[in-house]
């Protein structure tokens, strides 16, 4: 049976698979074109993209666990770690 | 000069990390709402981070569940058993734990401010690779991001006011 989902799946794939390069003729028309989609869920394109970033930018906190008496000092203690790597 | 292969990315554990972390959640019963990056991205707005934000029901049952869930995931970690009830339900709301992979954080809070809290935040259920997974419903994101200091907050606020067509209440 072909759900919508299916259909949108099959879709997107052939766009991927038969369309890998497309032409515009100005900056223009290439904004205007649909993003293509991409395989898998938003939560799995947000964990790929994660992924990259933890490749290209590795950081290594130190382990443990660290207690907070609020939002913003938990905040800020990402923050000074984060200038200090 | 050597290019890496494309492929690594797609090979790092990371991915694999965060999905049998949800996973451990949903069999350990925990009750937790997911807010943050992780959460929007459900939502379709996708960006970079390096913690999984969640809020928790504040009661003694569920920090063991959540001890029982991480302890799952990250196996004879020792710092697991630092967090506690009486912690997370006194003085300190907010909980940082970093698992011995190292490159990401999970940030626990079981309240914020005087009114925000688990059983404050709109969420829905969403299903990945099988994994229930609760989150934090655009609206309730929104509110939760508006009205903080930090930049990105307001980035992300800006984000889900214009894709959801949020308007700002009272």
């Amino acid at each position: 049976m072909w759900t919508q989902q299916r259909y949108v799946s099959v879709l997107t794939w052939k766009m991927r698979v038969d369309m890998p390069v497309q032409k515009f003729r100005s900056i223009e028309e290439m904004n205007k074109a649909p993003a293509p989609e991409l395989r898998g869920s938003n939560f799995q394109r947000f964990l790929r993209h994660c992924a990259r970033w933890w490749a290209i930018a590795p950081k290594h906190y130190p382990r443990g666990v660290f207690k907070f008496r609020t939002l913003e000092e938990a905040q800020k203690a990402r923050e000074e770690y984060t200038r200090k790597s | 000069m050597t290019h890496a292969p494309l492929t690594r990315y797609a090979n790092r554990m990371d991915r694999e990390e965060v999905m049998r972390v949800l996973r451990a959640f949903e069999v350990a019963g925990l009750e937790y709402v997911l807010i943050g990056a992780a959460a929007m991205a459900f939502h379709g707005l996708v960006r970079t981070t390096e913690g999984l934000d969640l809020f928790i029901r504040a009661t003694p049952e569920n920090v063991e569940k959540l001890r029982a869930a991480l302890r799952a995931a990250y196996e004879g970690d020792p710092h697991i058993n630092e967090i506690s009830s009486s912690d997370l339900l006194g003085e300190y709301p907010a909980v940082r734990y970093v698992p011995p992979t190292g490159d990401l954080y999970f940030d626990v809070m079981t309240r914020l401010g005087e009114v925000t809290s688990f059983e404050t935040i709109e969420a829905e259920v969403k299903e990945e690779e099988g994994t229930h997974v609760r989150v934090a419903t655009p609206a309730a994101l929104y509110r939760l991001k508006k009205g903080t200091v930090r930049s990105q907050d307001h980035v992300d606020a800006a984000a889900l006011r214009e894709r959801f067509n949020l308007e700002d209440e009272g």
